[in-house]
């Protein structure tokens, strides 16, 4: 039945005015953008002149691009050092600061604590870059460090050698995110009841079997998130890349973002480009559905 | 009648309660402390040698390593970075960007937010749902046709487009944030100013911004920081050295003066410590948001 | 003859395929204080809200003083509102709080604070006019909201259970000031409760609600005296009407009750005989005699006793409450006599629950 004959629901009409400012800016700057980036990724352009349209050829190209596929793998590869290691890490220092420190030592500490795990996050990536750039450096800090406990043979050019540059960006990806993970995994413990660990305790329970029987499972809907979010980071890592390595040596540390700078703004193969991009967003989307839909459940839940 | 102590061990120092009933404090909780500490000191451990190597002189460096106190302190390489790079300048552009950002950012969340949020409009969710798609996605896939439309307008290498194109990028989690405080605002004071007589303007900027201001400066000081970090855009749309920010210079340091150690950890120190300072002094507010579940 | 103030004409409201008021007729004359009370869920607030153009409605009219009000926004309709939680501005001031209407119309600074320390006189928060909502008690919130709505001068002040979050004492007090108030000012109220008691002591008129109709309306005591239908007569009144079923005697003047024994009782009036009907007695009604004079002979399952009243129910199906203003030896398990005025006994019909 619809509502006629009264005053509220045409008020209701007038909120829509609110939403211009960001539908309008949304629609030129996202999805515009969105449209013609995809559209581009069909045809052969140079920034210059008009593109040419060429069909399915630039993502047949990529089918058998050798570039391409590298950084594809390398992706995963750096998946585990943004969403594994700092998951796992963060779990367990989270059990540690929030169940020990912070009875043992106070809320103070425990709060001092991850304020400093934290800090690594509120850098510009690029300056981490060039902190740990310096560190790693075949004269660097690291290599020193090693000489010093009589492990000089570990030495290596961390950065320049294809074999250790990708684990010399995990690490500071590693460094990098543990805060993240950490401060999410804090909050989620506040809410767990402390009931449910003295019951366990009271049944026998020791620290670390409390932690995988009950801390872990409970904290389900945060780990979730967690590794959603750093999935989706690893899927667009850019910058330490360029900063560290710019994808070197030899295509070691590539990934798609890289590339796709790389042909839009150094060989100007936009279109091929484009269509690297529109992978990466495929992707994306499929893992941000993921996501909006959990998160969309989990408010049902509340 | 008196019953004996339960306790075998005199009590720890620094507890409050008297010990009975309670498990000896066991030695364990200081090996936790400590493996805590020793991994936190990991973490920080970059920055410690950054500060230190970036007021070392380059003789004192070559002479004793990177790991030793400085023997006397020696500005030079943190001068010679700041004026090759002019950093004050980029100091300049990063603090305008970030903070128009933040401000132009929390504006068009607050309308956003208020029209989903109270005004509760028909189709907020796809809304949201489109706004949040928009900002996960690679920011590769808009940023040549966002270089393309900034050369067109001739904005190019203008602070404005950057200016412009974070605010509206930001402004969609700050929806997003905002929309959920905006939720659960008491219905009940909005329609007591409907009846006072104000219109929809006035409510927003005489009623619930008020008593919004602290999430909307949680969300304002987020922006600030996230702006202020960000890399690409701003590395293909500011191209000339006066333009640039902060975080742009430290993605182009990589390959300059690659043997000069002091220079590299001067670099290094510049390009952390204004968030660094940041963080430190806004470090209530940004827990506070942080807690409340806003992580980007 | 007073004027109409408010008019509701046909109204009618659905949310979805919930049919929440259907075909509400109300008139509201100038000066009176209605009270719109019933169960939760049976509509007031709805009305209420929709009166204040807070609620769409789907079909009828409202008037106010005569205008169709029906596509006017609230803040256009010259009514005010006192809201169950006092929806006070917690960033204002309580002088900021009252004088927000006023300042909105343009009323300059001085003439604003002069109007709220009037107000503040009227309604007790004289000293207050500095403080912030959060620095108050529930009574003194409550009075800012009161004040916030009178310092408009509005064709109609609008309650929606105000009272219901203070404690009773508070709520006794704040109901005589409220009504103490409205007469003062020569006010139009509407006033929702769950409470008939409050209905009953403070209004000029009282508005039964259920599932969306009115199921009477009328003076207090009319109410009481005279109800329309069970629901009514349930409702109205504490504590609560004994209904027993019963059949109407052959000659018509009296009624067989459903109870042990069978008891006839007189009706001093004709009915049909064989009906079927629901006997409607008020506990204050039944008083306790000896046995040889009563007509109901009925087993006493509980005594309560305050020190000046005693609360009896009965061990029978259905059990019945009678409320004595005495003192009464009689214990549990005593068999004692009841009686009731003829005139005190009201008759619902069996099926349709209706008075008859």
């Amino acid at each position: 039945m619809t509502d006629s004959n009264n005053s509220a629901t045409e008020d209701r009409r007038s909120y829509y005015f609110y939403l211009i400012p960001g539908a309008v800016g949304f629609l030129a700057i996202v999805l515009i953008p969105q449209i013609v980036n995809f559209a581009l990724s069909f045809t052969a352009w140079k920034g210059v002149g008009l593109p040419r349209f060429v069909g399915l050829q630039n993502y047949l190209k990529l089918l058998t691009d050798v570039q391409f596929w590298g950084s594809m793998q390398h992706t995963l590869l750096f998946i585990i050092s943004m969403t594994i290691i700092p998951v796992m890490i963060g779990l367990v220092l989270a059990a540690l600061l929030f169940d020990y420190v912070r009875d043992e030592f106070g809320e103070t500490a425990s709060s001092i604590f991850r304020a400093g795990f934290y800090l690594p996050q509120i850098l510009p990536v690029t300056a981490a870059g060039v902190l740990w750039g310096w560190i790693l450096s075949p004269v660097g800090v690291a290599n020193t460090v090693l000489k010093a406990i009589g492990l000089g043979g570990l030495a290596q050019n961390w950065i320049g050698d294809a074999t250790f540059a990708l684990a010399a960006v995990s690490l500071v990806i590693v460094w990098i995110q543990v805060g993240y993970c950490l401060v999410v995994f804090m909050a989620g413990l506040s809410r767990i009841d402390p009931a449910l660990y003295e019951a366990a305790e009271l049944d026998g329970a020791g620290w670390w079997q409390r932690l995988i029987t009950i801390t872990i499972p409970l904290l389900a809907p945060e780990i979730f998130v967690v590794v959603l979010t750093t999935l989706i980071a690893a899927l667009k890592v850019f910058a330490p890349i360029f900063v560290i390595t710019a994808g070197g040596p030899d295509n070691a540390t590539l990934v798609p973002s890289y590339l796709t700078y790389f042909h839009f703004f150094t060989t100007q193969r936009v279109g091929y480009a484009a269509s690297i991009a529109v992978v990466q967003t495929v992707l994306t989307v499929v893992l941000a559905v993921i996501f909006l839909r959990f998160q969309a459940s989990q408010e049902g839940k509340s | 009648m008196s019953d004996a102590t339960l306790t075998t061990a005199p009590a720890a120092s620094g507890t409050d309660d008297t010990d009975y009933n309670r498990p000896r404090r066991s030695p364990f909780r200081w090996l936790v402390l400590l493996l805590v500490t020793f991994m936190l000191l990991l973490t920080l451990f970059p920055f410690l040698l950054a500060i230190v190597n970036a007021i070392k002189s380059g003789v004192d460096y070559a002479r004793n390593g990177p790991l030793s106190i400085p023997t006397s302190l020696d500005f030079s390489a943190l001068v010679y970075f700041w004026n090759l790079s002019d950093f004050g300048r980029k100091l300049a552009n990063s603090t305008i960007i970030s903070l128009a950002v933040s401000l132009l950012g929390v504006l068009i969340s607050l309308l956003n937010a208020y029209a989903i949020g109270i005004g509760r409009v028909k189709g907020s969710r796809i809304f949201l749902v489109v706004l949040l798609l928009g900002i996960m996605v690679p920011q590769e896939s808009i940023v040549y046709p966002l270089y393309y439309m900034a050369k067109a307008t001739g904005l190019y290498d203008s602070q404005l487009a950057v200016i412009i194109v974070f605010a509206v990028l930001q402004s969609a989690f700050g929806t997003y944030l905002l929309t959920s405080v905006l939720r659960s605002f008491p219905k009940e004071i909005i329609e007591a100013a409907e009846m006072d007589g104000a219109n929809r303007w006035q409510v927003l900027w005489q009623v619930v911004v008020p008593v919004l201001r602290p999430s909307l400066m949680v969300v304002g000081t987020f922006f600030f920081i996230w702006t202020w970090n960000e890399f690409l855009i701003p590395l293909v749309m500011l191209v000339s050295n006066n333009n640039q920010t902060v975080a742009v210079a430290m993605g182009l340091t990589r390959g300059q003066n690659m043997s000069d150690p002091t220079f590299q950890a001067a670099a290094s120190l510049l390009g952390i410590a204004p968030t660094l300072i940041f963080f430190l002094i806004f470090q209530r507010t940004l827990t506070r948001g942080v807690v409340v579940g806003a992580v980007k | 003859m007073s004027e109409t103030q408010i008019e509701l004409t046909n109204i009618n409201k659905h949310y979805g395929t919930f049919h929440a008021l259907k075909d509400i007729n109300l008139r509201i004359e100038k000066g009176t204080f209605v009270a719109l009370v019933g169960p939760s869920g049976c509509g007031k607030s709805t009305l209420l809200r929709s009166l204040a153009g807070l609620e769409s409605i789907s079909g009828g009219a409202i008037r106010i003083a005569g205008e169709v009000v029906n596509q006017v926004p609230p803040r256009k309709r010259d009514v005010a509102m006192v809201f169950q939680s006092y929806a006070l501005y917690p960033h204002m001031k309580v002088a900021e709080n009252l004088t927000y209407s006023l300042r909105l119309r343009g009323v300059s600074k001085a003439d604003a604070r002069k109007a709220a320390e009037e107000i503040a006189t009227t309604t007790g928060l004289t000293g207050l006019l500095d403080r912030y909502p959060r620095e108050l008690s529930g009574g003194q919130r409550q009075r800012v909201a009161m004040g916030r709505a009178i310092i408009r001068h509005p064709k109609a002040f609008l309650f929606d259970e105000p009272l219901s979050n203070l404690d009773a004492a508070l709520r006794v007090q704040m109901r005589k000031e409220i009504r103490a108030l409205h007469d003062r000012l020569g006010a139009t109220s509407v006033y929702v409760t769950h409470d008939q008691i409050e209905a009953m002591t403070m209004a000029d008129y009282v508005v039964v609600m259920r599932d969306g109709i009115i199921e009477q309306q009328g003076r207090p005591l009319e109410l009481y005296d005279t109800p329309a239908n069970k629901f009514v007569a349930g409702f109205i009144g504490s504590p609560a009407m004994n209904f027993v079923t019963g059949t109407i005697a052959a000659s018509g003047a009296d009624v067989v009750l459903d109870l042990p024994d069978a008891p006839v009782v007189a009706l001093g009036r004709q009915a049909d005989p064989g009906r079927k009907v629901l006997v409607g007695l008020r506990p204050e009604h039944l008083s306790l005699v000896p046995l040889e004079q009563a007509s109901i002979k009925v087993p006493v399952l509980v005594v309560e006793s305050t020190g000046s009243m005693t609360y009896v129910t009965t061990d029978t199906t259905p059990q019945l409450t009678l409320v004595e203003q005495s003192r009464s030896d009689i214990k549990a398990g005593d068999n004692v006599g009841v009686r009731i005025e003829p005139h005190h006994i009201h008759l619902f019909d069996g099926a349709t629950e209706k008075a008859i």
